[in-house]
């Protein structure tokens, strides 16, 4: 009797734990969810759902955060164990969602909308977020990278400020004469500049090739530029090692005056504007030893997910993420990707002297980050060769080619491509 | 009262069902998955050995006064006459001889033979780099054990004082290494500087300093820990009329401790050492996330971070089974070595 009783109470509780998913039931309110990487980005998003809401009140929005740096990682597993997203932003690691098949093509969405105007968008930047030729984001920010320098140090130190046609040997050059100044008067700054390193494109190179199926780093411009990195950062150099891989905080060094010149980024003007005790302004990056300028670039935006059960009501909301009001609340932060709006960032930013068209100056030289599923993998490599080079008394001519069978090795053997 | 055999069955499903949903099928579905690719996002797909050859494969190198098979045999060939020469010898000569020919054969096979993925390698050998503050914890362990083993007042208090950084969270110890270890402003640097103007060392950042600073982490976590308490009560299951023999025969402190406390808790010994192996492979994760994230130069990377950056990094399930695979394998051929080496040496 007892089994018979235990026999149907394992049948039932293996019935009931079969049931079907309910069924998504019309009357029921659409919930869309968005996941960002937060920060001081946040209360402007904030800002667009409640506009969006406003308008759409049958719509309930859940906004999640998912911030520091392993935000493209938190985001694609909770995509890949099945959480329900339908929108996401998006920065230089949209490759890992492209590539993956998680985002939502948008073509159909903007053919159906003829309120939305992609050609007002800066068209480079739109052109980051395609991937096989269709459309998988929107962009609402352009980030870039630009030189400030303390104006008060080069005064101090004779040096005039950076010509707009300056060179990658004058930005050395002047790194070491506010060095050695620095050196002979301890109330000056003591370094000339701070980087985590020199990136590969001051040398006109790059990660990965244009079919982005190899390394970029071949040859000996790409030995002279590890050469270079390995003179200049080694302790005792012009140059301190600040940033991602050094401890020392980049823009904490540049304001404390410990620093003359640091490479600095579109989200730092807001911090230059209210921290800085002294003069500051930016420089166009100089022009790279092949005689082209390049600056590292990227962009924020927002994509739809592919597995979303609400496209059309996603597409209303991701236009609000990436509209005019959400780009002129972030003016602080990033350069607006709306092309009638990027006159707008230079007043909105309004510091005397400190050349802030420097920032829009470099739009043309972008060199964005490449959207390859393998993006961390490959930089990883990098900074493995980098960091090997840099601390161990090794040929850089012996490391350049094992660099690049690492990177090539990657890249060929990539799941992520089979 | 005779027990129906139904009984004890009803009561076991719900842990056998677990174990089965939990634990046996995750075990058998990553045995498939190693032989499969899988990014989560698409169908796993059968790509046979691909990933055991993406991990510890090897390739030729291509010598151009032999051909590539042949040098692969030729090298294979020494090793496999390296180990047989040594285990032909006996005693600790033995395993000078088996270590030595087999660098003599490693570095042989070099010259035609490099690894298809050489930083895997590097990986292990961080693994067992890392492995080598299990026996300085060992013995701290079993110091602290023998100190807190006296009579002496407050005995309860020290022996809670060692005992305290094993119950604290392990983030919490990362954190606050994090900071004793930091190159300008850590405790450690502060005193050094105090006697050497320079400075001391870049303990995280350096690779030449980077995994002796997670060691000495690990020795201060683990030493008074679990292994001191198993080594207490070892102790303290000493006969002392042995230790008394000892004292009237003119026996030193230092040799009672040899000839008697070391071999009586030698069972203990066998059991740490076994424990702290299998946990020195499977650990290293946590301290490389938050203290240096596997850096610099992957120089704390250990087989376990490995596993978890090409599973929830990378999306490579199918690699990062297979490398979970290959860490089983090692972890059991060492052990089971471990083990019948131990059984010879340890006093019952």
């Amino acid at each position: 009797m007892a089994r018979t009783r235990f026999c149907w109470l394992v049948i039932l509780l293996l019935i009931s734990g079969c049931s079907k998913k309910q069924a998504v039931n019309d009357a029921e309110p659409v919930v869309l969810r968005v996941i960002s990487a937060g920060g001081p980005n946040r209360i402007s998003e904030e800002e667009a759902v409640r506009r969006f809401q406003a308008k759409n009140p049958g719509i309930q929005v859940e906004m999640l955060s998912a911030p520091g740096r392993d935000y493209y990682v938190k985001a694609l597993a909770i995509m890949a164990a099945g959480g329900d997203l339908d929108i996401l932003w998006m920065g230089s690691g949209f490759g890992l969602f492209s590539w993956r098949g998680a985002l939502l093509p948008l073509d159909p969405l903007l053919e159906s909308d003829p309120n939305f105007d992609l050609n007002r968008y800066e068209s480079e930047v739109v052109d980051w977020y395609r991937h096989g030729g269709a459309l998988l984001g929107i962009p609402y920010g352009i980030d870039l990278q630009v030189i400030a320098y303390n104006r008060d140090a080069l005064e101090a130190a004779g040096i005039s400020d950076p010509s707009p046609d300056w060179t990658f040997a004058e930005f050395l050059k002047i790194a070491g004469e506010l060095s050695l100044y620095g050196k002979q008067n301890p109330e000056s700054c003591s370094f000339g500049a701070g980087v985590d390193k020199i990136a590969p494109y001051y040398f006109g190179l790059s990660l990965v090739d244009d079919t982005g199926g190899r390394s970029g780093l071949q040859g000996a411009t790409a030995e002279l530029w590890l050469k270079t990195n390995v003179e200049l950062l080694r302790s005792g150099g012009d140059f301190l090692r600040v940033g991602a891989q050094g401890t020392l905080d980049r823009l904490g060094e540049f304001l404390q005056g410990r620093v003359a010149m640091v490479e600095a980024y579109t989200w730092d003007v807001g911090e230059l504007r209210n921290r800085a005790q002294f003069p500051w302004a930016f420089a166009v990056n100089p022009l790279a030893t092949n005689g082209e300028r390049a600056g590292w670039a990227s962009s924020s935006g927002f994509a739809i997910s592919a597995r979303t059960k609400h496209p059309k009501e996603a597409w209303l909301l991701l236009k609000e993420l990436v509209g005019v009001e959400m780009q002129v609340s972030l003016m602080a932060t990033t350069i607006p990707a709306l092309r009638d709006l990027q006159a707008q960032y230079v007043t909105a930013n309004d510091v005397p002297g400190a050349n802030l068209k420097a920032m829009l100056e470099m739009i043309p030289f972008m060199r964005e980050s490449p959207r390859i599923p393998e993006l961390m993998e490959v930089s990883q490599e990098l900074d493995y060769w980098f960091e090997l080079a840099l601390q161990e008394d090794t040929d850089v001519t012996e490391i350049v080619p094992q660099m690049n069978h690492g990177i090539d090795r990657i890249l060929t053997a990539s799941p992520a491509r089979q | 009262m005779r027990t129906k055999p139904f009984t004890p069955w009803a009561f076991l499903l719900p842990s056998f069902l677990g174990f089965f949903a939990f634990t046996f099928f995750p075990i058998l579905m990553s045995l498939a998955l190693a032989f499969c690719s899988w990014d989560l996002f698409r169908a796993p797909r059968w790509v046979g050995l691909d990933n055991f050859y993406h991990l510890i494969g090897f390739t030729t190198r291509g010598n151009p006064g032999l051909p590539p098979l042949l040098g692969f045999f030729l090298g294979v060939g020494i090793l496999c006459g390296a180990l047989g020469v040594g285990f032909r010898l006996r005693g600790w000569i033995r395993v000078g001889g088996l270590l030595g020919l087999t660098v003599l054969a490693v570095v042989a096979l070099n010259q035609y033979v490099e690894p298809v993925n050489g930083r895997f390698w590097y990986f292990v050998g961080n693994t067992l780099y890392l492995l080598m503050g299990l026996p300085i914890s060992m013995a701290c362990s079993l110091g602290l054990a023998v100190l807190l083993n006296q009579t002496i007042p407050g005995r309860n208090l020290f022996r809670l004082a060692v005992f305290l950084p094993s119950i604290v969270g392990g983030v919490g110890i990362y954190l606050l290494w994090k900071w004793i270890f930091n190159t300008d402003y850590g405790l450690i640097n502060n005193v050094i500087s105090l006697v050497h103007p320079s400075g001391g060392p870049a303990w995280l950042e350096s690779t030449a300093w980077a995994k002796s600073a997670l060691i000495i982490m690990n020795v201060w976590a683990t030493a008074g820990g679990a292994n001191m308490v198993l080594y207490l009560a070892a102790l303290q299951n000493v006969d002392p009329t042995l230790h008394e023999a000892a004292s009237i025969d003119g026996a030193s402190k230092w040799r009672q401790f040899l000839a008697i406390t070391w071999p009586m808790v030698s069972p203990t010994t066998a059991f740490v050492l076994t424990m702290g192996i299998i946990g020195g492979f499977q650990g290293g994760f946590d301290a490389a996330y938050v203290m240096t994230r596997g850096g610099p130069a992957g120089a704390t990377t250990t087989l376990s971070y490995f596993i978890y950056e090409n599973g929830f990094r990378y999306f490579y399930m199918g690699r990062a089974a297979a490398a979970s695979w290959i860490l089983f394998l090692m972890v059991l051929s060492i052990t089971f070595v471990n083990w019948k080496w131990m059984a010879k040496k340890i006093n019952y």
